[in-house]
Protein backbone atom coordinates (compact mmCIF):
# COMPACT_ATOMS: atom_id res chain seq x y z
CA UNK A 1 0.00 0.00 0.00
CA UNK A 2 1.33 3.14 -0.80
CA UNK A 3 1.70 6.08 1.19
CA UNK A 4 0.36 8.64 -1.23
CA UNK A 5 -1.65 9.46 -4.00
CA UNK A 6 -2.40 12.12 -6.52
CA UNK A 7 -4.53 12.56 -9.09
CA UNK A 8 -3.41 14.37 -12.38
CA UNK A 9 -6.79 16.32 -13.02
CA UNK A 10 -5.82 18.04 -16.34
CA UNK A 11 -3.13 19.07 -18.89
CA UNK A 12 -3.08 22.51 -20.36
CA UNK A 13 -1.85 23.65 -23.64
CA UNK A 14 -0.03 27.13 -23.91
CA UNK A 15 2.33 26.41 -26.64
CA UNK A 16 3.91 23.58 -28.49
CA UNK A 17 7.49 22.56 -29.39
CA UNK A 18 6.46 22.58 -33.01
CA UNK A 19 4.14 24.14 -35.47
CA UNK A 20 0.68 22.83 -35.16
CA UNK A 21 0.54 20.17 -32.72
CA UNK A 22 2.10 18.13 -30.13
CA UNK A 23 1.24 14.57 -29.76
CA UNK A 24 1.39 14.54 -26.39
CA UNK A 25 1.73 11.49 -23.76
CA UNK A 26 2.75 11.36 -20.51
CA UNK A 27 5.37 8.59 -18.81
CA UNK A 28 4.41 8.69 -15.18
CA UNK A 29 7.45 6.63 -12.96
CA UNK A 30 6.63 6.14 -9.17
CA UNK A 31 9.82 5.78 -6.71
CA UNK A 32 11.74 4.59 -10.15
CA UNK A 33 9.22 1.67 -10.49
CA UNK A 34 8.16 0.65 -13.96
CA UNK A 35 6.58 3.31 -15.71
CA UNK A 36 3.28 4.33 -16.35
CA UNK A 37 2.51 5.37 -19.88
CA UNK A 38 -0.70 7.61 -20.39
CA UNK A 39 -2.76 7.46 -22.73
CA UNK A 40 -1.91 3.35 -22.13
CA UNK A 41 -1.85 1.80 -26.26
CA UNK A 42 1.31 2.00 -27.65
CA UNK A 43 0.91 4.91 -30.84
CA UNK A 44 -1.89 6.35 -28.79
CA UNK A 45 -1.35 10.06 -27.38
CA UNK A 46 -3.28 13.08 -27.37
CA UNK A 47 -2.89 16.11 -29.82
CA UNK A 48 -2.76 19.47 -27.96
CA UNK A 49 -2.66 22.88 -29.45
CA UNK A 50 -2.25 25.99 -27.59
CA UNK A 51 -5.53 26.66 -25.84
CA UNK A 52 -6.18 22.66 -25.39
CA UNK A 53 -6.83 21.28 -22.16
CA UNK A 54 -6.74 16.96 -21.61
CA UNK A 55 -8.88 15.82 -18.74
CA UNK A 56 -6.48 13.10 -17.30
CA UNK A 57 -8.23 12.35 -14.28
CA UNK A 58 -5.47 9.65 -13.52
CA UNK A 59 -4.28 8.68 -9.91
CA UNK A 60 -0.97 7.56 -9.30
CA UNK A 61 0.15 5.67 -5.71
CA UNK A 62 4.03 6.77 -4.60
CA UNK A 63 6.19 6.36 -1.24
CA UNK A 64 8.69 8.83 -1.83
CA UNK A 65 7.98 10.78 -5.21
CA UNK A 66 6.35 10.19 -8.48
CA UNK A 67 8.09 12.13 -11.99
CA UNK A 68 5.63 12.72 -14.42
CA UNK A 69 7.28 13.58 -17.83
CA UNK A 70 5.35 15.03 -20.69
CA UNK A 71 6.19 14.03 -24.43
CA UNK A 72 5.68 14.57 -27.73
CA UNK A 73 5.65 11.49 -30.29
CA UNK A 74 6.94 12.12 -33.19
CA UNK A 75 6.12 9.96 -36.23
CA UNK A 76 5.95 6.36 -34.83
CA UNK A 77 5.82 4.51 -32.09
CA UNK A 78 9.87 4.95 -31.22
CA UNK A 79 10.51 6.88 -28.50
CA UNK A 80 13.92 7.26 -29.63
CA UNK A 81 12.20 9.95 -32.14
CA UNK A 82 10.17 11.14 -28.92
CA UNK A 83 10.78 14.95 -28.14
CA UNK A 84 10.94 15.87 -24.15
CA UNK A 85 8.06 18.18 -23.29
CA UNK A 86 9.28 18.91 -19.82
CA UNK A 87 8.58 17.24 -16.23
CA UNK A 88 7.18 17.26 -12.53
CA UNK A 89 8.34 15.56 -9.85
CA UNK A 90 5.67 15.42 -6.68
CA UNK A 91 7.58 14.83 -4.21
CA UNK A 92 6.10 13.97 -0.93
CA UNK A 93 6.08 16.99 1.70
CA UNK A 94 6.75 19.37 -0.96
CA UNK A 95 3.28 20.07 -1.92
CA UNK A 96 -0.34 20.67 0.22
CA UNK A 97 -3.08 18.30 -0.04
CA UNK A 98 -6.11 19.70 -2.31
CA UNK A 99 -5.62 21.09 -5.83
CA UNK A 100 -2.78 23.06 -7.56
CA UNK A 101 -1.52 23.74 -11.16
CA UNK A 102 2.19 23.74 -12.04
CA UNK A 103 3.16 26.22 -15.43
CA UNK A 104 6.17 24.15 -17.42
CA UNK A 105 8.10 25.60 -19.86
CA UNK A 106 11.05 24.26 -22.59
CA UNK A 107 12.83 26.71 -24.65
CA UNK A 108 11.83 24.69 -27.75
CA UNK A 109 8.33 26.61 -27.28
CA UNK A 110 6.87 24.05 -25.08
CA UNK A 111 4.21 25.87 -22.26
CA UNK A 112 2.04 23.33 -20.23
CA UNK A 113 0.44 24.25 -17.21
CA UNK A 114 0.01 20.40 -15.27
CA UNK A 115 -3.27 20.42 -12.55
CA UNK A 116 -3.24 18.12 -10.34
CA UNK A 117 -5.16 17.06 -6.66
CA UNK A 118 -2.72 16.16 -4.00
CA UNK A 119 -5.20 13.27 -2.28
CA UNK A 120 -2.95 11.95 0.54
CA UNK B 1 17.45 -14.76 -11.74
CA UNK B 2 18.61 -12.33 -13.95
CA UNK B 3 18.14 -8.76 -13.02
CA UNK B 4 19.86 -7.26 -15.29
CA UNK B 5 17.38 -8.53 -18.52
CA UNK B 6 14.57 -7.94 -16.32
CA UNK B 7 15.67 -3.84 -16.30
CA UNK B 8 17.08 -4.12 -19.95
CA UNK B 9 13.35 -5.45 -20.71
CA UNK B 10 11.30 -2.94 -18.48
CA UNK B 11 11.05 -0.31 -21.46
CA UNK B 12 9.05 -2.92 -23.81
CA UNK B 13 7.19 -3.52 -21.22
CA UNK B 14 5.50 -0.16 -20.83
CA UNK B 15 2.92 -1.59 -23.53
CA UNK B 16 1.76 -4.34 -21.82
CA UNK B 17 -0.03 -2.18 -19.85
CA UNK B 18 -2.65 -1.19 -21.89
CA UNK B 19 -3.37 -5.02 -22.94
CA UNK B 20 -6.35 -7.11 -22.36
CA UNK B 21 -6.84 -10.90 -21.49
CA UNK B 22 -8.52 -12.49 -24.37
CA UNK B 23 -11.29 -11.99 -26.82
CA UNK B 24 -11.62 -15.72 -28.31
CA UNK B 25 -9.80 -15.90 -31.30
CA UNK B 26 -10.50 -19.22 -33.42
CA UNK B 27 -8.36 -22.05 -32.39
CA UNK B 28 -8.38 -24.34 -34.72
CA UNK B 29 -5.49 -23.93 -37.47
CA UNK B 30 -4.42 -26.66 -40.62
CA UNK B 31 -0.63 -26.87 -40.85
CA UNK B 32 1.00 -27.75 -44.28
CA UNK B 33 3.15 -30.55 -44.90
CA UNK B 34 6.41 -28.47 -45.43
CA UNK B 35 5.36 -26.09 -42.46
CA UNK B 36 5.23 -29.25 -40.19
CA UNK B 37 8.16 -30.59 -41.66
CA UNK B 38 9.87 -27.44 -40.71
CA UNK B 39 9.01 -27.44 -37.12
CA UNK B 40 9.21 -31.12 -37.05
CA UNK B 41 13.28 -30.56 -37.71
CA UNK B 42 13.53 -27.66 -35.56
CA UNK B 43 12.62 -29.36 -32.42
CA UNK B 44 14.75 -32.27 -33.77
CA UNK B 45 17.53 -29.71 -33.93
CA UNK B 46 16.88 -28.30 -30.75
CA UNK B 47 17.23 -31.28 -28.83
CA UNK B 48 20.20 -32.11 -30.71
CA UNK B 49 21.91 -28.89 -30.00
CA UNK B 50 20.90 -28.95 -25.93
CA UNK B 51 23.09 -32.03 -25.82
CA UNK B 52 26.12 -30.10 -26.84
CA UNK B 53 28.61 -28.61 -24.40
CA UNK B 54 27.02 -25.10 -25.94
CA UNK B 55 23.51 -26.26 -25.61
CA UNK B 56 23.92 -27.01 -22.07
CA UNK B 57 25.44 -23.75 -20.77
CA UNK B 58 22.80 -22.10 -22.39
CA UNK B 59 20.62 -21.62 -19.76
CA UNK B 60 23.63 -20.48 -16.93
CA UNK B 61 24.77 -18.12 -20.07
CA UNK B 62 21.51 -16.59 -20.91
CA UNK B 63 21.06 -16.15 -16.92
CA UNK B 64 24.12 -13.54 -16.42
CA UNK B 65 23.66 -11.87 -20.08
CA UNK B 66 22.41 -8.56 -20.65
CA UNK B 67 20.09 -7.89 -23.66
CA UNK B 68 22.78 -7.33 -25.73
CA UNK B 69 24.30 -10.71 -24.90
CA UNK B 70 21.23 -12.87 -25.36
CA UNK B 71 20.81 -11.25 -28.96
CA UNK B 72 24.21 -12.50 -29.98
CA UNK B 73 23.34 -16.14 -28.22
CA UNK B 74 20.42 -16.51 -30.70
CA UNK B 75 21.75 -15.31 -33.95
CA UNK B 76 24.59 -18.24 -33.08
CA UNK B 77 22.39 -20.75 -32.12
CA UNK B 78 21.17 -21.28 -35.79
CA UNK B 79 25.27 -21.51 -37.07
CA UNK B 80 25.71 -24.58 -34.29
CA UNK B 81 26.11 -28.17 -36.07
CA UNK B 82 22.77 -29.03 -34.80
CA UNK B 83 20.73 -26.44 -37.05
CA UNK B 84 22.30 -27.37 -40.45
CA UNK B 85 19.97 -29.48 -41.65
CA UNK B 86 17.22 -27.20 -40.81
CA UNK B 87 18.64 -23.97 -42.82
CA UNK B 88 18.66 -25.98 -46.03
CA UNK B 89 15.31 -26.76 -45.34
CA UNK B 90 14.16 -23.48 -44.72
CA UNK B 91 16.12 -22.36 -48.20
CA UNK B 92 14.18 -24.99 -50.32
CA UNK B 93 11.86 -22.61 -52.98
CA UNK B 94 8.30 -22.57 -52.99
CA UNK B 95 7.46 -22.50 -49.10
CA UNK B 96 4.86 -21.07 -47.89
CA UNK B 97 5.58 -18.77 -45.34
CA UNK B 98 7.62 -15.32 -45.53
CA UNK B 99 10.03 -16.02 -42.25
CA UNK B 100 11.32 -18.11 -39.66
CA UNK B 101 11.99 -17.17 -36.19
CA UNK B 102 13.86 -18.28 -33.32
CA UNK B 103 13.40 -17.15 -29.81
CA UNK B 104 14.16 -17.43 -26.20
CA UNK B 105 11.49 -17.03 -23.94
CA UNK B 106 11.91 -15.30 -20.96
CA UNK B 107 9.96 -14.19 -17.54
CA UNK B 108 9.98 -10.68 -15.73
CA UNK B 109 8.67 -9.79 -12.82
CA UNK B 110 8.34 -6.04 -12.93
CA UNK B 111 5.71 -5.20 -10.71
CA UNK B 112 3.48 -6.61 -13.51
CA UNK B 113 4.71 -10.20 -14.62
CA UNK B 114 5.59 -10.36 -18.30
CA UNK B 115 6.79 -13.01 -20.83
CA UNK B 116 9.32 -11.40 -23.49
CA UNK B 117 10.31 -13.36 -26.45
CA UNK B 118 13.71 -12.14 -27.53
CA UNK B 119 14.56 -13.67 -31.55
CA UNK B 120 15.82 -13.87 -34.47
CA UNK B 121 14.04 -14.07 -37.71
CA UNK B 122 15.30 -14.93 -41.22
CA UNK B 123 13.42 -14.90 -44.78
CA UNK B 124 12.04 -17.56 -46.17
CA UNK B 125 10.24 -18.81 -49.36
CA UNK B 126 9.48 -15.06 -51.57
CA UNK B 127 11.71 -13.51 -48.74
CA UNK B 128 14.74 -15.79 -49.17
CA UNK B 129 17.48 -13.12 -49.17
CA UNK B 130 15.74 -10.34 -47.75
CA UNK B 131 17.04 -8.87 -44.45
CA UNK B 132 17.15 -10.47 -41.20
CA UNK B 133 15.20 -8.73 -38.18
CA UNK B 134 15.87 -8.57 -34.37
CA UNK B 135 12.92 -8.73 -32.41
CA UNK B 136 11.71 -8.95 -28.66
CA UNK B 137 8.07 -9.99 -28.18
CA UNK B 138 6.09 -8.83 -25.06
CA UNK B 139 2.98 -9.96 -23.47
CA UNK B 140 1.43 -9.94 -19.96
CA UNK B 141 2.32 -13.19 -17.62
CA UNK B 142 1.77 -13.77 -13.99
CA UNK B 143 5.56 -13.37 -13.43
CA UNK B 144 7.37 -16.46 -11.76
CA UNK B 145 11.09 -15.72 -12.23
CA UNK B 146 13.16 -12.75 -12.80
CA UNK B 147 14.91 -12.98 -15.92
CA UNK B 148 13.91 -16.53 -16.05
CA UNK B 149 14.53 -18.85 -19.43
CA UNK B 150 11.58 -20.67 -19.71
CA UNK B 151 11.73 -21.85 -23.28
CA UNK B 152 12.44 -21.94 -26.82
CA UNK B 153 9.88 -20.46 -29.28
CA UNK B 154 9.91 -21.69 -33.62
CA UNK B 155 7.97 -19.58 -35.64
CA UNK B 156 6.82 -19.18 -39.02
CA UNK B 157 5.65 -16.64 -40.58
CA UNK B 158 3.36 -14.64 -42.98
CA UNK B 159 5.29 -11.69 -43.13
CA UNK B 160 8.93 -10.54 -44.10
CA UNK B 161 11.02 -10.31 -40.93
CA UNK B 162 11.16 -6.09 -41.15
CA UNK B 163 7.65 -6.58 -41.30
CA UNK B 164 6.66 -8.84 -38.02
CA UNK B 165 6.25 -5.47 -35.64
CA UNK B 166 3.52 -4.10 -34.10
CA UNK B 167 0.45 -5.90 -32.10
CA UNK B 168 -0.68 -8.98 -32.33
CA UNK B 169 -2.95 -11.59 -30.69
CA UNK B 170 -1.99 -15.14 -29.87
CA UNK B 171 -4.23 -18.24 -29.13
CA UNK B 172 -3.36 -21.48 -28.22
CA UNK B 173 -3.81 -24.04 -31.34
CA UNK B 174 -6.38 -26.53 -30.12
CA UNK B 175 -4.81 -30.38 -29.45
CA UNK B 176 -1.32 -28.68 -30.34
CA UNK B 177 0.58 -27.80 -34.01
CA UNK B 178 3.08 -30.58 -33.80
CA UNK B 179 2.03 -33.94 -31.86
CA UNK B 180 1.53 -32.61 -28.37
CA UNK B 181 4.01 -29.83 -28.74
CA UNK B 182 2.35 -26.42 -27.53
CA UNK B 183 1.53 -24.51 -30.26
CA UNK B 184 0.04 -21.15 -30.81
CA UNK B 185 -1.57 -19.67 -34.18
CA UNK B 186 -0.80 -15.75 -34.23
CA UNK B 187 -3.46 -13.39 -35.68
CA UNK B 188 -2.47 -9.20 -36.51
CA UNK B 189 -4.80 -7.88 -34.20
CA UNK B 190 -7.72 -7.92 -32.22
CA UNK B 191 -10.37 -6.86 -34.46
CA UNK B 192 -7.99 -8.39 -37.40
CA UNK B 193 -8.57 -12.33 -38.44
CA UNK B 194 -5.46 -12.49 -40.75
CA UNK B 195 -3.14 -14.96 -39.44
CA UNK B 196 0.60 -13.54 -38.91
CA UNK B 197 2.05 -16.51 -38.05
CA UNK B 198 2.19 -20.02 -36.13
CA UNK B 199 4.69 -20.93 -33.17
CA UNK B 200 5.65 -23.74 -31.34
CA UNK B 201 7.07 -23.28 -27.67
CA UNK B 202 9.50 -26.40 -25.69
CA UNK B 203 8.95 -24.97 -22.43
CA UNK B 204 11.87 -26.11 -19.86
CA UNK B 205 10.06 -26.61 -17.10
CA UNK B 206 5.78 -26.56 -16.02
CA UNK B 207 3.95 -24.97 -19.03
CA UNK B 208 2.18 -21.59 -17.58
CA UNK B 209 -0.91 -22.78 -20.01
CA UNK B 210 -1.68 -19.20 -21.58
CA UNK B 211 -4.04 -19.52 -23.91
CA UNK B 212 -4.81 -16.13 -24.75
CA UNK B 213 -2.54 -13.43 -25.20
CA UNK B 214 -1.86 -9.55 -26.88
CA UNK B 215 1.37 -9.51 -26.98
CA UNK B 216 3.57 -6.78 -29.28
CA UNK B 217 6.82 -6.98 -30.87
CA UNK B 218 9.16 -4.54 -31.41
CA UNK B 219 12.15 -5.00 -34.35
CA UNK B 220 14.63 -3.62 -32.77
CA UNK B 221 17.14 -4.34 -35.59
CA UNK B 222 17.17 -5.18 -39.11
CA UNK B 223 19.26 -4.89 -42.42
CA UNK B 224 16.53 -3.22 -43.99
CA UNK B 225 16.71 -0.02 -41.67
CA UNK B 226 13.41 -0.35 -40.35
CA UNK B 227 13.40 -0.42 -36.69
CA UNK B 228 12.34 0.54 -33.74
CA UNK B 229 16.07 0.88 -32.39
CA UNK B 230 16.33 -0.19 -28.73
CA UNK B 231 14.65 1.54 -25.76
CA UNK B 232 16.39 2.47 -22.93
CA UNK B 233 15.38 1.46 -19.22
CA UNK B 234 13.61 3.73 -17.01
CA UNK B 235 13.07 1.34 -13.94
CA UNK B 236 15.35 1.11 -11.06
CA UNK B 237 15.44 -2.48 -8.61
CA UNK B 238 15.29 -1.02 -5.26
CA UNK B 239 18.18 -0.55 -2.96
CA UNK B 240 18.86 0.93 0.37
CA UNK B 241 18.79 4.16 0.21
CA UNK B 242 16.62 7.02 -2.85
CA UNK B 243 17.86 10.46 -3.25
CA UNK B 244 16.06 12.71 -6.33
CA UNK B 245 18.51 14.68 -8.66
CA UNK B 246 16.07 17.71 -7.73
CA UNK B 247 17.45 20.03 -10.63
CA UNK B 248 20.22 21.19 -13.11
CA UNK B 249 21.59 24.44 -12.97
CA UNK B 250 23.17 26.05 -16.06
CA UNK B 251 25.50 28.83 -14.77
CA UNK B 252 27.49 28.98 -18.07
CA UNK B 253 26.94 26.85 -21.16
CA UNK B 254 29.29 25.42 -23.02
CA UNK B 255 30.16 26.78 -26.68
CA UNK B 256 29.06 24.52 -29.50
CA UNK B 257 28.46 26.77 -32.13
CA UNK B 258 24.87 25.82 -32.67
CA UNK B 259 23.20 28.80 -30.87
CA UNK B 260 23.07 29.99 -27.07
CA UNK B 261 21.85 26.77 -25.43
CA UNK B 262 23.41 23.61 -24.70
CA UNK B 263 20.79 20.56 -25.26
CA UNK B 264 21.25 18.72 -21.81
CA UNK B 265 20.72 15.21 -20.68
CA UNK B 266 22.64 13.41 -17.82
CA UNK B 267 23.22 9.62 -17.04
CA UNK B 268 23.77 8.17 -13.59
CA UNK B 269 25.23 4.76 -12.26
CA UNK B 270 24.54 3.53 -8.58
CA UNK B 271 27.11 1.76 -6.82
CA UNK B 272 29.12 1.28 -9.73
CA UNK B 273 26.63 -1.38 -10.80
CA UNK B 274 24.71 -2.28 -14.17
CA UNK B 275 24.20 0.22 -17.28
CA UNK B 276 23.70 3.89 -17.18
CA UNK B 277 20.06 5.19 -16.92
CA UNK B 278 19.57 8.70 -18.82
CA UNK B 279 17.23 11.50 -18.12
CA UNK B 280 15.10 12.77 -20.24
CA UNK B 281 15.58 9.09 -21.45
CA UNK B 282 15.41 10.61 -24.46
CA UNK B 283 16.17 13.64 -26.17
CA UNK B 284 17.61 16.61 -23.60
CA UNK B 285 16.66 19.96 -21.80
CA UNK B 286 18.03 23.73 -23.66
CA UNK B 287 19.21 25.39 -21.04
CA UNK B 288 21.14 28.48 -21.27
CA UNK B 289 23.08 30.46 -18.51
CA UNK B 290 21.02 31.06 -15.64
CA UNK B 291 18.18 28.05 -16.55
CA UNK B 292 17.38 25.83 -13.75
CA UNK B 293 15.84 22.63 -14.96
CA UNK B 294 13.64 20.98 -11.96
CA UNK B 295 14.33 17.37 -13.27
CA UNK B 296 13.50 15.28 -10.12
CA UNK B 297 14.71 12.03 -11.37
CA UNK B 298 15.44 9.67 -8.30
CA UNK B 299 17.89 7.25 -7.74
CA UNK B 300 17.90 3.95 -5.89
CA UNK B 301 21.60 3.27 -3.95
CA UNK B 302 23.87 1.80 -1.73
CA UNK B 303 26.56 3.65 -1.09
CA UNK B 304 27.03 5.99 -3.72
CA UNK B 305 26.03 7.73 -7.71
CA UNK B 306 27.85 9.06 -10.28
CA UNK B 307 26.12 11.49 -12.55
CA UNK B 308 27.50 12.62 -15.82
CA UNK B 309 26.29 15.98 -17.35
CA UNK B 310 26.27 16.01 -21.11
CA UNK B 311 25.50 18.50 -24.11
CA UNK B 312 24.20 16.63 -26.77
CA UNK B 313 25.64 18.21 -30.23
CA UNK B 314 23.07 17.00 -33.03
CA UNK B 315 25.56 18.51 -36.06
CA UNK B 316 27.97 15.84 -34.34
CA UNK B 317 26.05 13.21 -33.53
CA UNK B 318 28.03 13.14 -30.59
CA UNK B 319 27.84 14.51 -26.89
CA UNK B 320 30.40 16.68 -25.10
CA UNK B 321 30.87 16.22 -21.52
CA UNK B 322 30.05 19.21 -19.46
CA UNK B 323 29.68 17.87 -15.76
CA UNK B 324 30.76 15.16 -13.53
CA UNK B 325 29.08 14.85 -9.95
CA UNK B 326 30.19 11.76 -7.44
CA UNK B 327 27.31 11.84 -4.76
CA UNK B 328 28.56 9.42 -1.89
CA UNK B 329 26.12 8.71 0.98
CA UNK B 330 28.33 10.14 3.81
CA UNK B 331 27.93 13.52 1.73
CA UNK B 332 24.24 13.94 2.02
CA UNK B 333 21.69 14.37 4.87
CA UNK B 334 18.21 13.19 4.95
CA UNK B 335 15.30 15.90 3.68
CA UNK B 336 17.91 18.63 2.73
CA UNK B 337 18.98 19.35 -0.19
CA UNK B 338 23.00 19.95 -1.28
CA UNK B 339 24.22 21.46 -4.59
CA UNK B 340 27.34 19.30 -6.04
CA UNK B 341 29.95 21.25 -8.58
CA UNK B 342 31.55 19.71 -10.83
CA UNK B 343 34.62 17.42 -10.22
CA UNK B 344 35.89 17.74 -13.72
CA UNK B 345 36.64 21.25 -15.23
CA UNK B 346 35.71 21.32 -18.69
CA UNK B 347 36.10 24.90 -19.57
CA UNK B 348 38.52 25.72 -21.75
CA UNK B 349 39.67 28.86 -22.77
CA UNK B 350 37.34 31.82 -22.55
CA UNK B 351 34.43 28.99 -22.72
CA UNK B 352 33.65 28.63 -19.11
CA UNK B 353 31.58 25.58 -18.63
CA UNK B 354 29.59 25.34 -14.75
CA UNK B 355 26.71 23.27 -14.29
CA UNK B 356 25.57 22.01 -10.73
CA UNK B 357 23.22 19.48 -9.32
CA UNK B 358 20.79 19.85 -6.62
CA UNK B 359 20.38 16.70 -4.72
CA UNK B 360 18.07 15.78 -1.60
CA UNK B 361 18.14 12.73 0.29
CA UNK B 362 14.30 11.10 1.14
CA UNK B 363 15.25 8.17 2.59
CA UNK B 364 17.63 5.62 3.96
CA UNK B 365 17.93 2.24 5.38
CA UNK B 366 14.78 0.66 2.80
CA UNK B 367 13.80 -2.43 3.41
CA UNK B 368 14.19 -3.65 -0.64
CA UNK B 369 11.16 -5.42 -1.38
Amino acid sequence: MSKHSITITNIQCHGTSESGHDEVYLICQSDAGLPIRIPAGINVNHPMSSGDTWAVNQTLNYDYEVLVTLWDEDLSYDPNLATYLQSIDFAAGTLGLGLGTIQLTNRNGANYSVSYNLLS
Amino acid sequence: MNNQISVELSPYAEVVQGFKKGTGKPKKVEISESKKKIFEEAVKAWKEYSTTPEGKMLEADINKSDLNGVQQKISGILDSEAFQLLKKLLEEEGLDAGSFSIGLNIEAELIIGITATIGFAIGIGDNKGLASSEFITVGLDEGIDEGALVGVQFGLWANAPSDLGGYAWATEADGGILGELAGKVVYKGEDDDDILGVTIEIAFGEEDGIDEQECYTFIIGSQSGNDDGFLKPAYQPRKSNFLIIKSVTCNNTQSDGIGNANEVYFNFQADGEGKNYYYPTYDYMSMQGGDVWHCGRSVWFNSSVQVNLFDSDSVGNDSDPIGNFTIHLSDLTLNSIKTFSSTINYSSGLDTVDYTIQVELVAINVPTK
